[in-house]
């Protein structure tokens, strides 16, 4: 995006501000510093320049049942051009076909994140790409859903807990590290007792950086 | 026929129309990077079969009729996809959906081929007990046809629809095939850790080799 690869201060349109919008919404505002500006739903649209409370707008709308009305944001009842607005990244994570031919042009972000299924048309797809914006296609971006699907029809069918299944995993490899470690500083001692702090950290790491994007957009 | 409560179309409700189309371009598109034989990449690209199910419900005193569909893309299975209540659902998108989770399960590497389901049905127009008894009318249907199965057909939450629905199917598959009953609950997924979805954390303390005490409590840290 333009030389820019931090997430911190970007402006994210959501639409769609159901378990995958609001997750999306949450993490990025939460985590990565990302303003949410716009969040769009069915029966229109709220927006904050400076980036909507993700956690208050969903109790807001679990209360009232729409988004429309919160205290912290303008509200823009019945318009359907929030997903137009300007901002660096869209993420339509409501119905198929949300980006079509007859507003593709009027798109303004620099990438969309296809978190629906088919939310960008083929018309539309050609035209955002014409216009250089990148586009993460929805096979990527939501196939978290069905990857944690697996998992969970793989422990119902074996009938192991899958808490017994990564102790094991894990010590290996703590084991692997101290081995490693022990092959390389030519000494035993100190290195077991920080190696497994090692091991965790690099592990909790891996699930952070790599499958949390993944999950969080996860529609099935 | 159809006295279902209609509620006005909302306002930015996207129409499906032509998703069918858009997702069969894309992939005629992907295909000329393959060097397929002649005919195979249409073979592909359509859906398998495509089930359609009117039912009824007596409900609030009178008959209700519900149109159902499920799609099988491929016949990889078991397949797996969604199933979606929405007001404006219909068989090509469903179709649709079908066509993308065969490639999605194919691109991360998944062992199952793709499906997708829908009821056309506001579920916001519903109560939570009349839900229960069109989602377990509808599972039966499924069962019926060998459309809901560990090791056939395993749906999942989609639009309108949540752990509560996957815990009703569940149980209402359950009920309909008691012979097996210790794989029946692999027969949807997204379910509530209640029914089958364990927290990833074991019953009992955890006790890695290797690592103290400090450790643990440091990985609960978030991360920098």
């Amino acid at each position: 995006m333009s030389g820019k690869r931090d997430l911190k201060g970007a402006a994210v349109i959501v639409q769609g501000f159901g378990n995958v919008g609001y997750h999306a919404a949450r993490f990025l505002s939460e985590e990565n510093g990302a303003r949410i500006t716009v969040v769009a739903e069915r029966d229109g649209y709220v927006a904050n320049a400076d980036g909507l409370a993700i956690e208050a707008l969903k109790q807001h709308q679990n209360k009232t049942g729409s988004i429309l009305g919160f205290e912290g944001a303008t509200s823009f009842p019945g318009d359907m051009k929030g997903i137009e607005q300007p901002c660096d990244i869209l993420i339509p994570a409501a119905m198929e076909n949300a980006i079509h031919a007859g507003n593709a042009e009027c798109i303004k972000a620099r990438l969309v994140v296809e978190a629906a299924n088919g939310p960008v048309s083929f018309e539309a797809d050609r035209a955002l790409r014409t216009r250089g914006i990148i586009i993460l296609p929805d096979l990527y971006v939501n196939a978290g859903g069905v990857v944690v699907s697996y998992f969970e029809w793989v422990k119902n069918l074996t009938h192991i807990p899958f808490g017994r299944m990564e102790r094991r995993r894990r010590e290996r490899r703590n084991q692997t590290i101290a081995a490693t470690l022990e092959r390389r500083a030519g000494r035993t001692d100190q290195i077991e007792d920080a190696v497994g702090c090692v091991g965790m950290t690099v592990g909790h790491r891996c699930t952070a950086s790599r499958a949390k994007p993944a999950l969080c957009l996860a529609a099935p | 026929m159809n006295a279902i409560p209609q509620r006005d179309v909302q306002l930015g409700e996207t129409s499906s129309a032509g998703f069918l189309d858009s997702v069969d371009q894309n992939f005629r598109h992907e295909m000329t990077f393959l060097d397929l034989p002649e005919g195979l990449s249409e073979r592909i690209m359509q859906c398998n079969s495509t089930y359609t199910v009117r039912f009824g419900v007596r409900l609030r005193g009178r008959m209700y009729s519900f149109v159902g569909w499920r799609s099988v893309h491929s016949d990889c299975e078991p397949v797996k996809g969604g199933i979606r209540y929405a007001s404006n659902a219909d068989a090509e998108e469903v179709e649709a959906l079908a066509a993308l989770m065969t490639l999605k399960c194919s691109l991360v590497d998944v062992p199952f081929g793709g499906s997708k389901g829908a009821l056309k049905i506001d579920p916001r127009e519903w109560t939570p007990q009349e839900l229960e008894r069109i989602t377990r009318r509808f599972t039966q249907e499924l069962n019926k046809r060998g459309l809901i199965g560990p090791g056939v057909n395993v749906p999942a939450p989609d639009i309108g629809t949540g752990e509560r629905e996957m815990a009703w199917m569940m149980d209402e598959f359950r009920r309909a095939n008691p012979t097996d009953v210790i794989n029946a609950r692999a027969c949807v997924t997204g379910k509530p850790l209640s029914k089958g979805v364990s927290p990833v954390a074991p019953k009992q303390p955890v006790e890695v080799s290797n690592s103290p005490s400090r450790a643990i409590s440091r990985i609960r840290a978030p991360p920098d």
